[in-house]
């Protein structure tokens, strides 16, 4: 049996009065594409914070490749192989899409104060900069501030960007969110293209894209993870059904 | 270290703390809601004090003076508003700093100009003016007791009319996302000014009471603004009831460290060290305060955007 | 935008630049000729001095997006470090210098290291609290003048060597650093370093999740920029021969940000033109008008108003975005 790759056990985590996260256990296998599906409000991007180390957690443990990580600075489980993108296009407005992508190229050789080197004619970093951003189908628009992309091209970006840090597992917070139709059907593409080199959570509304992608999907509500199982027993949990699916076309 | 000393500093301490807080109230405000780090708000403070000085010159009654300096500080408020700052909501922060440094500049110097540079005074008014035995061994002037009572009185009214009152809840909700309030409808233009305007006549208010107490001059504005920034960023930023008990909180421990730092000192250092040691750890006691409370709360005490 | 405009604005910066420069470096031979020499020297040698202060400023405020209102607290220390060794007799250099910069390195350590945690606002009043610290610290020490400051007998030698002792030498001296200074920091930024550092300014939570470590990153600018201003500072002593704690003052701080955000902000030319102007308006409008504050703060309020971006955009030069 392979050991997870991510685990959580029994996260918690309040403000307040209001429990976001309410005893989350959950594990992630190496290669899988496991999606997190849930209401808005049920804590999804909460809890892909604290996998991330952007937010603490009041009590339980998270465990990453065995090791657990409950403590480590956000940065360092970057840099032990957890990549993310973000619901609200986060990047970096005034550097070009090729600079953007360099930052993340710079990231992955471990390069923070190298004051010599320029940034600007940095050949080894621009190129494999390069080869992401073609991945991504961004290659014609890499010397483009990154502010004037459109916002099917800025998601595109911040697929780049998480790509580029070569991860081991990639958290795509609504990947979707905001394209229409046939954007989100070329992102279907990518991500299957990517599912083969990494393992993915994925959050996500767009039932379409959750069921052409996952192979295990997890229902959050209210915090708790009430079903977590392969796309066919969650279609067909009554549970579920109640609280989420029963409104959206699956 | 006598008690009387003590209930002495301890009163001291008070009124510079309410003092503050007429101050703060006015820049939180304004910082809380629309976001603009405005420098020249002691300037606000100091031109209060030296249309008390004027106004007394021309009435002898300080009565009067209070009745048409109050109003003037708050037109000088509105005008400054509209002219200027109004223009800059959207700036950048680095901008207003700038600008309202230039300001600060230009006031400073405006001030010499039309009143001269020695320092200014006017006398307590006849009613209020001689001390008061609070205890055995303890007489305390009146017209403090009456800075401190006004000072209380102004901030019992802001609480009722922040937590009570429509406009008062605008100015909350303000406080806490002002984009959104404007996309509720609310003529956040004129509420903008209103709140200026407002902040502008609390501080001209305090530099009237002061003026009798303290000598009117150049620049007297500059340190209280750095207090009164000390005050915001310890209470929380947009908060009220944060001005008022950061600004409690710094005028206390300000006049007492200031009092007993050297005899503090004296317990465990020479006298001749503890006479220096003294009064520079007083004069760093608020800002050493305000480091250690950002350290552990980095919005301070009772922000408004909630922590 | 387009390529042309932008190419344009880096143009016109670039030769705004390199004018500076020159005419700073010939600017003795023209005195020369003029009455006056030593007081036009000792004028821009006091405005170079201030201009590498600015340069680090904007090293951490434009790029960095730390907004620090306590920097002057580096040149005070500076200032001191050049003082209180030339009380004891120490006057080399070679101490003194190295000391200078000891001192602003391990102050900018531990203050840089509670006020990076801190954003915005808060950022600005710690750092202000801090200088504010220095300052009071300064005024304590009566035996190097307290409040009142004191003054030195000579300039600091190299090795024994007077090199500053003749105002053309010294003028020199500082137009080196304040070059090396510049072209320091203009490596500096456009390195991988200055990359990550320009990064954070944007979206330090984007730039966490990189990998990188951005309190880290925004400390180590925070320390090579107290260093830079320490420079500064051990070369207004110098300069003065007179050392006081109001070089740490809170004003000089807002001084200090008024001439990087009057160049232009984020340009490093932006800073010294911004130092330039503001010394020499100084200088102009109070040998003619005893009231000039009365003008310059108005100026500053209308630059502020219409002229985004600075003298520098007035110009027509490259800003930052």
């Amino acid at each position: 049996m392979t050991e997870a790759l991510l685990q959580l056990e029994n996260l918690h985590k309040h403000f307040g009065g209001l429990a976001v996260t309410d005893g989350v256990t959950l594990s992630v296998s190496p290669g899988e594409v496991h999606a997190i599906i849930g209401p808005n409000g049920a804590g999804k991007t909460t809890l892909l914070n604290e996998i991330t180390g952007l937010l603490s957690v009041d009590a339980g443990k998270i465990l990453f490749e065995g090791r657990e990580i409950t403590q480590m600075p956000a940065h360092e489980r970057t840099r032990a192989g957890i990549a993310r993108t973000f619901q609200i296009t986060s990047i970096i407005p005034s550097f070009t899409v090729h600079e953007n992508a360099m930052l993340a190229v710079q990231a992955n050789v471990r390069s923070t104060f190298d004051v010599w080197r320029s940034a600007a004619f940095d050949a080894d970093i621009a190129a494999t900069a390069h080869d992401v951003l073609e991945q991504v189908g961004l290659s014609a628009r890499a010397h483009l501030p990154a502010r004037e992309l459109s916002h099917g091209e800025k998601r595109a970006l911040e697929l780049a960007v998480a790509i580029a840090l070569q991860p081991k597992l990639v958290l795509l917070d609504e990947p979707a969110a905001g394209t229409g139709r046939g954007e989100t059907e070329r992102l279907v593409d990518t991500l299957t293209a990517l599912k083969k080199r990494f393992t993915i959570v994925l959050v996500e509304h767009d039932m379409r894209a959750v069921f052409a992608l996952a192979d295990r999907i997890s229902v959050l509500v209210y915090g708790r993870v009430i079903a977590s199982g392969t796309p066919n027993e969650i279609r067909n949990n009554e549970a579920v059904r109640n609280a989420y699916l029963g409104e959206e076309a699956a | 270290m006598s008690t009387t000393l003590f209930v002495v500093q301890l009163l001291n301490g008070l009124q510079l703390g309410v003092l503050l807080f007429l101050i703060a109230a006015g820049l939180t405000l304004v910082f809380g809601v629309m976001d603009f780090i405005n420098l020249a708000h002691g300037v606000q403070y100091m031109l209060g004090a030296y249309l008390a000085v004027t106004f007394y010159a021309l009435t002898g009654n300080f009565a009067y003076t209070l009745l048409l300096a109050l109003p003037a500080a708050l037109l000088l408020g509105l005008f400054v508003e509209i002219a200027i700052f109004r223009h800059l909501y959207e700036r950048d922060h680095l901008e207003q700093v700038l600008a309202t440094f230039g300001i600060i500049l230009f006031v400073n110097e405006g001030v010499k100009l039309v009143w001269g540079a020695a320092p200014l005074n006017i006398p307590v008014p006849e009613l209020f003016s001689g001390s008061i035995q609070l205890m055995d061994g303890l007489l305390y002037p009146v017209w403090r007791l009456v800075v401190i009572g006004s000072g209380l009185l102004v901030a019992a009214l802001l609480y009722v009319v922040v937590n009570h009152t429509r406009i008062g809840m605008r100015v909350r909700a303000g406080a806490v996302n002002a984009p959104m309030l404007s996309a509720l409808g609310v003529d956040v233009r004129t509420l903008f000014t209103a709140v200026f305007g407002f902040g502008a006549m609390l501080a001209g208010f305090a530099g009237i009471m002061i003026a009798p107490i303290l000598s009117v001059e150049p620049g007297m504005g500059d340190i209280v603004l750095i207090l009164a920034f000390v005050v915001i960023v310890i209470g929380g930023i947009g908060s009220i009831r944060g001005a008022f008990i950061g600004a409690l909180i710094v005028g206390l421990v300000d006049t007492l460290g200031r009092s007993f730092a050297t005899d503090i000192f004296r317990l465990f250092l020479s006298a001749s060290a503890a006479r220096q040691v003294g009064p520079a750890f007083a004069s760093m006691l608020i800002y050493l305060l305000m480091a250690a409370i950002l350290f552990y709360r980095p919005a301070g005490l009772f922000p408004a955007k909630g922590r | 935008m387009n390529w042309l405009a932008v190419a344009r604005r880096r143009q016109v910066a670039l030769v705004i630049t390199v004018a500076i420069f020159v005419v700073l470096a010939l600017l003795p031979l023209i005195a020369h000729w003029l009455p006056g020499e030593r007081y036009v020297l000792g004028l821009l040698s006091r405005v170079m001095i201030f201009a590498i202060a600015a340069v680090s400023l904007d090293l951490i405020l434009g790029f960095g997006g730390l907004v620090s209102f306590g920097h002057a607290a580096f040149i005070g220390l500076g200032a001191y470090a050049v003082g209180i060794l030339a009380a004891h007799g120490i006057t080399d250099a070679a101490i003194v210098l190295p000391a200078a910069l000891a001192v602003c390195a391990l102050f900018a350590a531990a203050t840089g290291y509670v006020a990076v945690r801190t954003r915005g606002v808060y950022f600005i009043m710690i750092t202000l609290a801090f200088g504010q610290m220095a300052y009071y610290t300064a005024t304590s020490l009566a035996q190097y003048g307290g409040d009142d400051g004191m003054r030195l007998d000579h300039r600091s030698t190299f090795f024994g060597v007077p090199l500053f002792a003749d105002s053309l030498s010294f003028y020199y001296a500082v137009f080196v650093i304040l070059l090396l200074a510049y072209l320091f920091t203009r490596m500096l930024v456009a390195s991988r370093f200055g990359r990550v550092l320009r990064a954070t300014r944007e979206n330090a939570v984007r730039t966490e999740t990189l990998g990188f470590h951005v309190n880290a990153v925004r400390l180590v600018a925070y320390v090579i920029a107290g260093m830079m201003a320490g420079v500064a500072g051990f070369l207004l002593a110098n300069h003065i021969l007179f050392v006081n704690p109001a070089y740490m003052s809170w004003q000089r701080s807002g001084e200090l940000i008024v001439m990087v955000v009057l160049g232009g902000v984020g340009t490093l030319h932006g800073a010294v033109i911004g130092s330039l102007a503001y010394l020499l308006i100084e200088e102009a409008l109070s040998t003619f008008i005893e009231h000039w504050k009365v003008i310059f703060g108005p100026l500053l309020v209308l630059i502020v108003l219409f002229a985004r971006g600075g003298l520098l955009a007035l110009l027509g030069g490259d800003r930052r975005d």
